[in-house]
């Protein structure tokens, strides 16, 4: 299908265009949880692939591809983004984040790129894009300087980055 | 399905456009390299003669060309992975430039060999006065097309395509000054070799603002 949109097919396109969304959005759903910025996360991968799609050699396999694209779209959205991430049922309603450790690392358990991580990592990302905390909030509640929570979240990110990586797909 | 996600759908088809030369990393790569190292050669020509008899030692010495031909070896291999970190593959960025690193680590330890034992006998014959500068600036005019033409691709790691791209611009001119300016193991590598890697931290710099996923 990708070879013959490559040649201009629209129909073979918005086919494999709306397969994709559903494989994407259910790589995303398993290893990030449900995400309110699974959406965006989606779209934005979408349209990374629309930009991408002169860079695809038919000779090689199209889900490496693919998936190269979409890890590192999403970390990037994840990096970027302002808002809360917030699991759908979960943080919702919640204003200003959880206040029990405890409740927070009990409620992200089933995040799996969260638990790929150090414990370390884990609490910086958790709190900062799961629990919408800001950065000097993370820090003084973890009892740390801003400059080790920014490059505890620096580093998380690039660690869930490498493990997302080093993840076997099926070809 | 999601509205938002359909009409996206909708609008990407719609905006579609074939594309006759997908993938086709490696002849893009070795166009770029033939201009690029072609643009340095007329300009280095153009400034002044080339050393006498420098192409012949080619033949006489075979470690001055086993020297050259490393150093071309690196040049293309440079310039080529900096066009495939361009296209998206499931390997680790250092995986993939590791082979053109080590070429360009044997070259210059090669060079570096001559300080003990020169290829050829060291002379002030063909000496070019500012041949650090032509070094540094004589590269970059096959950067500047080469950042251009990897922006085109979806490069997602920029600082490293710009670094190798760098790297493989600013070796050319100077492994062409091998030919057009004096032989001295030493001279080559801190007025040679050192200013043309200087383009690499050009490269670097560029990449890291320039080459930036859509």
């Amino acid at each position: 299908m990708m070879v013959a949109s490559n040649q201009g097919d629209r129909q073979a396109y918005h086919q494999l265009l709306t397969e994709v969304a559903v494989v994407i959005e259910s790589y995303l759903r398993l290893r990030f949880g449900a995400i309110n910025v699974l959406e965006d996360c989606v779209q934005e991968c979408l349209l990374a692939l629309h930009n991408a799609r002169n860079t695809y050699d038919p000779k090689r396999a199209f889900r490496p591809w693919m998936f190269t694209i979409v890890r590192h779209k999403t970390i990037d959205i994840l990096r970027k983004t302002k808002r809360q991430i917030q699991i759908d049922g979960i943080f919702a309603g919640e204003q200003s984040g959880v206040t029990d450790p405890g409740h927070l690392m009990k409620l992200i358990d089933g995040v799996r790129v969260l638990n790929m991580l150090s414990p370390d990592h884990r609490e910086a990302v958790a709190l900062t894009k799961y629990a919408g905390y800001t950065v000097p909030e993370a820090a003084n509640w973890l009892g740390i300087s801003e400059s080790a929570v920014k490059a505890r979240l620096h580093r998380g990110l690039l660690a869930i980055r490498k493990h997302l990586e080093a993840e076997e797909l099926p070809i | 399905m999601n509205t938002g996600r359909h009409r996206l759908i909708a609008e990407l088809s719609a905006d579609l456009t074939p594309i006759r030369d997908a993938g086709k990393t490696l002849r893009k790569s070795c166009i770029w390299l033939l201009v690029a190292s072609a643009t340095a050669l007329l300009i280095i020509y153009a400034t002044g003669p080339f050393r006498s008899g420098s192409l012949a030692q080619l033949h006489q010495n075979p470690q001055f060309l086993v020297e050259t031909l490393l150093g071309i070896a690196a040049i293309a291999a440079l310039g080529i992975t900096a066009f495939r970190t361009g296209i998206p593959v499931a390997m680790p960025i250092t995986k993939r430039v590791s082979i053109s690193v080590v070429l360009l680590c044997l070259w210059v330890a090669m060079v570096a060999y001559g300080l003990a034992s020169p290829a050829l006998e060291e002379s002030m014959a063909g000496k070019r006065e500012h041949c650090y500068l032509e070094a540094l600036l004589y590269g970059l005019p096959g950067l500047i097309v080469g950042l251009m033409a990897i922006r085109r691709l979806y490069p997602l790691y920029g600082a490293w395509s710009g670094a190798l791209l760098g790297l493989s611009a600013g070796a050319m001119p100077a492994l062409i000054m091998q030919f057009a300016c004096m032989y001295v193991p030493l001279h080559i590598i801190t007025h040679h070799l050192l200013p043309g890697m200087a383009l690499a931290i050009v490269g670097l710099i560029a990449g890291h603002f320039l080459l930036r996923p859509r």
